[in-house]
């Protein structure tokens, strides 16, 4: 799959890129909302790995941008620290799934591979 | 939101050990995963760590020990069983120490204000600055670029840290603010000033006033 992973911490980012592909998958690092955004207007991607909270600021702004693109369709996985990110909280429901920091790699694994088939 | 009542002083800190438990997540997500790495790496036999995991977990426990030292240090400030240093300090050579420690990872915008000192401790005024500086980018625009002003009072400087633009959405201080911005907050109440902070959808206008004269005990 291509995988677009927004996150700004650079260690978890390394990390979840050395998981997802030594499991076969190609990653496509970004930092930043604004980057993230632009690669969506040009590129495609299978899966898009989101943090919450990046450098410039929340990354559901990725997800509402997103909609209005040809990408829309595009699933978005989110990972937050929130603790209290519940299920009735809208944000849930604008995204394919929730990975809760700190998250385990086998649930990270689990995560991606729901939309790989 | 200006502090001053208990119920303020409560939102204050609800939000503070708010970000605090979000801010730890982040290292000790890293630290699962190094681990688990390394178990899968080693297979059946003892735990080896190569050179690039041990990097990644010598700096998610340096990142989780600053955030422990940060949160007893806003701690003990808080409870008064921390006394700050009452200067003289420079506010022109804090403002440069700030930019230097954020090391252009956030731009301070504006001039450097002309020599002014007061009765602040020098290394946590660079801290402070810095640390609204990130506030005021997170909970702004995010462009990296924090509008900063100073402006002398009669006995008090005021220091505005902007980014973004006003508008009608009006949001309180909460968590988004990052850690840096409660623990910043414990400095400038230590030193005596207190702080504001003025916020809308992507905009955030944080105010910091210090005293320019000692006087009597410190707000804390």
């Amino acid at each position: 799959m291509r995988i677009l992973l927004a996150e700004d911490e650079r260690t978890i980012s390394r990390l979840i890129s050395q998981v997802l592909v030594s499991l076969g998958h190609n990653v496509t690092g970004v930092e930043a909302a604004a980057d993230a955004i632009g690669l969506l207007r040009t590129e495609t991607y299978d899966l898009i790995l989101l943090d919450l909270n990046l450098a410039d600021g929340d990354g559901m702004r990725v997800v509402e941008e997103l909609r209005g693109l040809p990408a829309a369709a595009t699933p978005v996985v989110l990972m937050t620290g929130e603790h209290v990110f519940s299920e009735d909280d809208q944000r849930v429901s604008m995204v394919a799934g929730v990975l809760a920091k700190p998250f385990e790699i086998d649930e990270l694994e689990q995560m991606v591979a729901r939309f790989s088939a | 939101m200006t502090e001053g009542s208990s119920g303020e002083a409560e939102h204050y800190r609800r939000e503070a050990m708010g970000a605090f438990a979000h801010e730890v997540r982040t290292p000790l997500t890293s630290i699962r995963m190094v681990l688990e790495l390394a178990r899968r790496q080693s297979g059946a036999g003892p735990l080896v760590l190569d050179a690039e995991l041990g990097g990644m977990l010598r700096q998610s426990v340096d990142d989780l020990q600053g955030l422990a030292d940060d949160l007893q240090e806003a701690s003990r400030l808080e409870r008064g069983r921390l006394v700050v240093g009452a200067g003289p300090a420079d506010l022109s050579a804090a403002v440069e120490a700030a930019r230097e420690l954020l090391g252009g990872r956030i731009e301070i915008a504006g001039p450097t204000p002309d020599p002014i000192e007061g009765p602040w401790d020098a290394p946590r005024l660079v801290r402070a600055i810095a640390g609204f500086s990130e506030s005021a980018n997170r909970i702004g625009d995010g462009s990296g670029r924090v509008r900063f002003q100073c402006v002398r009072g009669d006995r008090t400087v005021q220091l505005v840290f902007e980014s973004g633009e006003p508008n009608d959405e009006g949001k309180p201080i909460a968590a988004d603010a990052g850690f840096a911005f409660f623990r910043s907050r414990q400095f400038v109440l230590a030193m005596g000033g207190a702080v504001d902070c003025a916020r809308s959808e992507r905009h955030a206008r944080i105010t910091a006033t210090l005293p320019t004269a000692r006087s009597g005990a410190a707000r804390v």
